[in-house]
């Protein structure tokens, strides 16, 4: 065979090949956005149902996240009940939007807490008559007794007592103290309880000078929650900032996209896709 | 007043060479795949052009299709004259057939039908022609008689003959016109040549020759150059050898290569089923896309359809509005219908200059070192010192990159300094050559910077000119400088203009020319350079005078000849430019904006497409909302028509009220000015990547905030107070305490041996003098603090030494010696737990602390005595924590000073800036409920209250509250300008969903404050106007 035959074989065949694994790429690029695109069998049940939805009927959506919502045992339907839960909401502020944004509050779990405390303060704002009635996470009330133990057992670890500070953490609620303000100490909650089994006997931590200053912050905000200097206060929220709910986003927030309400082929598509398909 | 087709859609003009019309440059080597290229980029271009289906533009493709012929047509020309090489005449002649388009007849046809053409013509034969070669040349020419046997000769001239025929790939235009060139250079009439041709006809249908020397007999072969082989590359070898692998391979010459080859192939088989497969089961996305299309398309016909039936000229929608017909009618009729493009027009340049904002710090050094040149200058010994030159120039450099980012009073202030040396020079001489140094850079723009760089230098010889301090040498030389480089000395346009803003503005505006050219010409930096004009228009203009300036360059931009309609930086420039304009009631003389857009209609020199371009730029994409379509001209007006238009712009621009309020309150030019500055410094500052770097910015915003407040309330005096107290921040960084400010001293430090008092003490064992006396020489110490060792020793005394009398005295050590101590406040601390819990231990903390603490019986008094040491050791322990808190109070000052000047009368429990700016609401609230508003922004005053609730309700801690507080703030006086200012409706409502968005994105709760707080500044600062800005 001639070799620029075979040369030309060769080239035909790699391009052939690249081409499918574009055109394969490509349409996998081009796919719908993830949350657009539930997994068949999240959806199976409901299919017939998902159809049937309306935009000029909001409320259809809504019902059928609850219905979703009861049923759901897998993060894919979960996903399918918080679609319809935001599309009800977004399809009719007034009305479904404060309820969808607590019915997404509550598929939330802890792991997203802020993401859930905006959905809750978002639920507030969209009532029409709203009151203050939201409840934001917050630390948990700790005892006197267990914060001073607290900081007893830091004052006896710098003095190298292991031991006795060991002792004072068995008492009352001061675990609880430990976890909630121990990140705040040097080495956190892991490096404390390291320290407090290496230093006994006298032996004393060194304790460098933002070592100390961490152990004075924690035990500033063990012996007074509500101190109000800035500094300290900054320490022990990390500066987190004010909830803020933007509601020209709710899309955003909900994580859906209003364009795309209507559910064909497993995904979620909009107005005109419909028109094409359906002629 | 059309432009000439190619003008107008290539930009050249009708006259231009076809290597310009295919956009080739005359020095670039051409082949056939660059023209080719070349002219592929040509019609794309064209396609994306507005008028990409006009009649006009068809005639510009042909155009191009014509100069790309001629070019191929040259380059086959040259191919022959360069000797491109060859291998075999016959298989070169087969590939010239093979390659040509229309391949023409074969030359032996070609010729044979020119030579019986020619044969009318043909010349007695045997004629002897003399010609410039020495011997004379017999043109007979024998006819080649097929398997006569006999061998003709061909001569160096036939071959010549030949090659151009092989060269020229037959007998055409190129060829013909080559030979009779040859033929008269050497003399031969064109019957004789085309004898000569016949023969080579004869002779190609014939086959056998040889050449024979000496005569011009056509039978000769022509003289081919003889190709010498090259060595193949490595790379060439080895792709061969590979090649014949692969060739053996799929030869299948063994079972095993057969089995191989059917193995390789039913992979190959078996993954394109599968990918076949994978991509039948994939929804498809191109479907939706091409069906989308055709929904666009079948829009599109239906609306062509529609204008048909109506009896209309059929318009293309997507033609974007290219009519022949000119049209300027009601929007019922298909008038004329704006030009749009696939991307808005306009631009950003760079806007941040980095390192010129670094170099803008040492702004203030450099007065005060050209004061120190100042005086060396005007020493004797300042004659033939060129150092004096060279550091006259690093200022001059230094202060022309970045003259736009100072303050202006420091700029003011850098001018002087400046002027200074050449008012004291010794001599005429330095003095005369100190301003040379400054005309010599008023030179060519070769950067964007040199738009800085040449504005300040004749800015700098304007003020030269007019220093009465300036002998009149000086003067009439600064003058001529300037006159050779911006022409004859204009009246002041404006009275209170400082003769620096004068002369700069000049030079800025005399610029616009050469910016433009950079634009037209695609030039890269054109757009920074643009960008560092406007900059600096704005740095010296305000008001009306700028409006000016900007309308200037529009119409030079418009009468240039430019077709502007073409996406580019010429059309980007305009769009910028227009945007800079308010073509409201409310911009600072709409008088002189309407009769700038009558002089634009009334120009003979701007044609009627460019003013198509500008009036559907403001049609389209600027923010003007009277600019309606019906006031878009049609491109190839009439002057009527023009005029026409322009009486119907002019009747329907926007008049102010007299109802209305006027644009702003009027506040003096320089403070506003400074205001502006200072607030866009403030924007422009580097990443904060500290708390207290970011609460040093709070600080200033709030100063700048109080400034704008106190402006609107006129209260100038204070108002310059506290832009002096933002100008400090914002020009400094925080300068770190690491201590609290109502510690008042210095805590103590130990100069001595930590651990030697601790073993007198041990070795003093149970002798209660020795340790009395140990005791008492301590109270002499004078440093303030023990080691930690020692003050371990003396703490375990203080709340467990025996007998009681030691316990007491070391009580009393502590107390009075060593209360500042940090060390002995650790050690307190740390022992504590373990402190007895008597009297003596109450009575010693009470006066230690000086703090009120619960009787000792109650159940919290341990825990209240460890926090007051707490934050005792806290307090003396040195940590940037204490900076947080200074930064805090002076941020609550200012707040309190606000409330107060703003009228609030309320007592403030205590100085918590959350609680003062819970006070501020209170005060804003009232203010705002006293005004009517049909369409509040951003929601009614209730809905407002609503929102506050539920942020104050999500608030953890004085952080949060306060940022919840300032976004109640920020909702109040944006209802309150909004009311003020309905004309800046729509800025007002983008504004203020942008905040809400950078709030709710801020990473912490302080950049959410200082985002809120600058955005509470710039509401305050809509409200003000520069007190003279009209011309």
């Amino acid at each position: 065979m001639n070799t620029t035959r075979v040369r030309g074989l060769l080239i035909l065949l790699a391009t052939f090949g690249v081409a499918m694994l574009g055109v394969t790429a490509a349409g996998g690029a081009d796919r719908m956005p993830m949350e657009g695109l539930q997994k068949q069998d999240a959806s199976k049940p409901w299919e017939q149902r998902l159809q049937e939805l309306d935009p000029s009927r909001p409320m259809a959506y809504f019902e059928l996240g609850e219905e979703v919502e009861d049923a759901a045992r897998t993060a894919e339907e979960r996903a399918l009940a918080r679609q319809l839960f935001g599309l009800a909401g977004l399809l009719d502020e007034k009305g479904l939007g404060s309820s969808a944004a607590l019915a997404i509050a509550n598929l939330e779990d802890e792991s997203r807490a802020v993401s859930r405390d905006r959905l809750r303060a978002a639920a507030e704002l969209l009532t029409p008559a709203g009151t203050a009635n939201l409840v934001v996470n917050r630390q948990p009330v700790l005892s006197s007794k267990g914060r001073l133990a607290f900081c007893n057992a830091l004052g006896s670890l710098r003095r190298g007592d292991g031991v006795r500070a060991r002792r004072h953490l068995d008492t009352a609620d001061a675990m609880l103290v430990v976890e909630t303000v121990g990140p705040l100490v040097s080495g956190g909650v892991d490096g404390l309880q390291r320290d407090l089994t290496f230093y006994e006997g006298g032996l004393r931590p060194d304790l460098s000078s933002a070592e100390v200053e961490s152990h004075l912050v924690a035990e500033l905000i063990a012996l007074d929650p509500t101190d109000t200097r800035w500094s300290v206060f900054l320490q022990s929220t990390d500066a987190a900032p004010l909830l803020v709910v933007d509601l020209e986003r709710l899309d955003r927030l909900f994580g859906v996209d209003p364009a795309r309400p209507y559910w064909r082929e497993g995904r979620w598509v909009g107005r005109r896709s419909i028109e094409r398909l359906e002629g | 007043m059309s432009h000439p087709p190619l003008m107008r859609f290539l930009g050249l003009d009708e006259h231009s060479s076809d290597r310009s019309i295919l956009g080739l440059s005359p020095h670039e080597i051409s082949s056939s795949q660059l023209i080719a290229s070349a002219l592929d980029q040509r019609l794309a271009d064209l396609d994306r052009h507005p008028g990409a289906r006009t009649p006009a533009a068809a005639a510009v493709r042909r155009r191009l299709g014509e100069a790309a012929g001629r070019l191929m047509a040259s380059l086959t020309v040259a191919a022959t004259e360069s000797n491109p090489p060859f291998m075999d005449p016959a298989e070169e002649l087969r590939r010239l057939h093979a390659v040509t388009p229309a391949p023409p007849p074969p030359i032996a046809e070609q010729l044979r039908r020119r030579s019986e053409d020619m044969d009318a013509d043909a010349p007695d034969e045997e004629e002897v022609v003399v010609v410039e070669n020495s011997e004379p040349i017999d043109t007979r020419i024998q006819p080649l008689q097929p398997g006569t046997g006999t061998v003709a000769t061909l001569t160096e001239f036939d071959r010549t003959v030949l090659a151009i025929l092989v060269g020229s790939g037959g007998w055409n235009a190129s060829s013909r016109g080559r030979l009779i060139g040859l033929a008269a250079q050497r003399g031969l009439k064109p019957a004789m040549l085309m004898r000569i041709v016949s023969g080579l006809a004869e002779l190609l249908q014939g086959g056998e020759f040889e050449t024979v020397a000496g005569t011009n007999r056509a039978i000769d072969v022509a003289q081919l150059p003889t190709v010498v082989p090259r060595e193949p590359t490595l790379m060439e070898v080895r792709m061969n050898q590979m090649s014949e692998i692969l060739s053996s391979e799929f030869r299948g010459e063994s079972s095993g290569s057969r089995i191989r080859l059917g193995i390789f192939f039913s992979m190959i088989a078996i993954l394109l089923i599968g990918l076949f497969t994978a991509l039948l089961m994939m929804p498809s996305p191109v479907v939706e896309a091409t069906k989308d299309a055709e929904a666009l398309e079948l829009a599109r016909e239906q609306l062509i359809a529609a204008a048909g039936a109506a009896g209309e000229e059929v318009v293309d929608p997507n033609a974007s509005g290219f009519r022949t017909e000119p049209s300027v009618g009601s929007i019922d009729e298909i008038g004329v219908i704006p030009a749009s493009w696939t991307e808005v027009p306009g631009f950003d340049g760079d806007r941040r200059h980095d390192r010129e904002l670094v170099l803008a710090q040492d702004a203030s050094a450099w007065v005060k070192a050209l004061s120190v040149l100042a005086r060396k200058a005007s020493l004797p010994q300042a004659t033939g010192n060129n150092r004096i030159f060279r550091e006259y120039d690093v200022f001059l450099d230094d202060a022309g990159r970045c003259w736009p980012l100072l303050d202006p009073v420091l700029r003011g202030q850098l001018i002087e300094a400046m002027a200074s040396p050449v008012a004291n020079g010794v001599s005429r001489d330095i003095r005369a050559d100190l301003v040379n140094e400054l005309g010599d850079r008023l030179g060519q723009l070769r950067g964007p910077l040199d738009v800085w760089r040449a504005s300040w230098v004749a800015g700098l010889l304007g003020t030269i000119r007019e220093d009465p301090l300036q002998s009149e040498a000086i003067r009439i030389l600064a003058s001529e400088l300037l006159s050779l480089d911006l022409g004859a000395r204009r009246k002041t346009r404006g009275s209170e203009e400082q003769p620096f803003a004068v002369t700069t503005g000049r030079k800025l505006d005399a610029m616009v020319a050469d910016l433009f050219a950079l634009a037209s010409n695609e030039q890269s930096g054109a757009y920074d350079a643009w960008e560092n004009w406007i900059q600096a228009q704005r740095a010296i203009r305000k008001g009306a005078l700028l409006d000016v300036a900007f309308l200037d360059a529009i119409m030079l931009v418009l009468d240039q000849g430019y077709a502007l309609e073409r996406p580019g930086m010429p059309l980007n420039i305009l769009a910028r430019l227009l945007s800079e304009l308010d073509f409201s009631a409310r911009s600072h003389d709409p008088e002189l904006m309407r009769v700038n857009m009558r002089s634009w209609f009334e120009s003979p020199d701007i044609s009627s497409d460019n003013l198509w371009v500008l009036t559907s730029l403001l049609a389209q994409s600027i923010d003007v909302p009277w600019w309606e379509d019906r006031h878009v001209l049609s491109p190839g007006a009439t002057s009527a028509e023009r005029l026409a238009l322009a009486d119907l712009i002019e009747a329907s621009w926007p008049q102010r009220l007299p109802t209305e309020r006027p644009r702003g309150i009027p506040v003096p030019g320089e403070l506003l000015e400074r205001l502006e500055f200072l607030h866009a410094r403030l924007l422009q500052q580097g990443t904060l990547d500290s708390q207290t770097s970011v609460l040093h910015a709070l600080l200033a915003a709030s100063r700048l905030t109080a400034a704008a407040e106190s402006f609107e309330a006129g209260d100038l005096d204070t108002g310059a107070e506290e832009l002096e107290e933002a100008n400090i921040l914002i020009l400094s960084t925080h300068e770190p305490q690491r201590l609290p400010i109502h510690l008042g001293s210095e805590p103590g430090r130990s100069q001595q041996r930590d651990g030697a008092w601790s073993e007198q003490w041990k070795r003093s064992s149970r002798d209660i003098s020795e340790r009395q006396s140990l005791l008492r020489r301590l109270k002499q110490r004078t440093d303030g603090d023990l080691g930690p060792i020692d003050a371990a020793t003396l703490v375990f005394e203080v709340y467990r030494g025996a007998p009681r009398d030691i316990r007491l005295l070391a009580q009393e050590v502590v107390v009075d010696t060593f209360a500042n101590g940090p060390n002995v406040a650790m050690a307190l601390l740390n022992q504590f737990e373990s402190a007895p819990l008597n009297q003596d231990t109450v009575d010693f903390l009470l006066r230690f602390s000086s703090e009120t603490l619960p009787p000792l019986s109650d159940e919290n008094w341990r825990l209240a005595s460890r926090l007051v040491l707490a934050r005792h050791a806290f307090d003396l322990h040195r940590s940037s924590l204490h900076d947080i808190d200074q930064l805090i109070t002076a941020y609550a000052d200012v707040l309190r000073s606000r409330f107060e000047r703003l009228g609030g009368d309320a007592y403030l429990r205590n100085s918590d800036p959350q609680e003062i700016a819970s006070a501020l609401v209170s005060l804003f609230e009232r203010r705002a409920a006293g005004r009517f508003v049909a369409e509040p922004i951003p929601a009614p005053l209730e809905e407002l209250e609503r929102r506050r609730s539920v942020r104050w309700a999500s608030a953890n801690g004085a952080a949060q509250q306060l940022a919840s507080e300032l976004a109640a703030l920020v909702d109040l006086t944006t209802f309150e300008t909004g009311s003020l200012r309905p004309d800046l409706r729509r800025e007002l409502i983008d504004g203020h969903a942008d905040l809400t968005t950078r709030v709710a994105v801020a990473p912490d709760v302080l950049r959410q404050l200082l985002v809120l707080e600058i955005a509470l500044g710039d509401l305050i600062m809509k409200r003000l106007e520069v007190e003279d800005g009209a011309s």
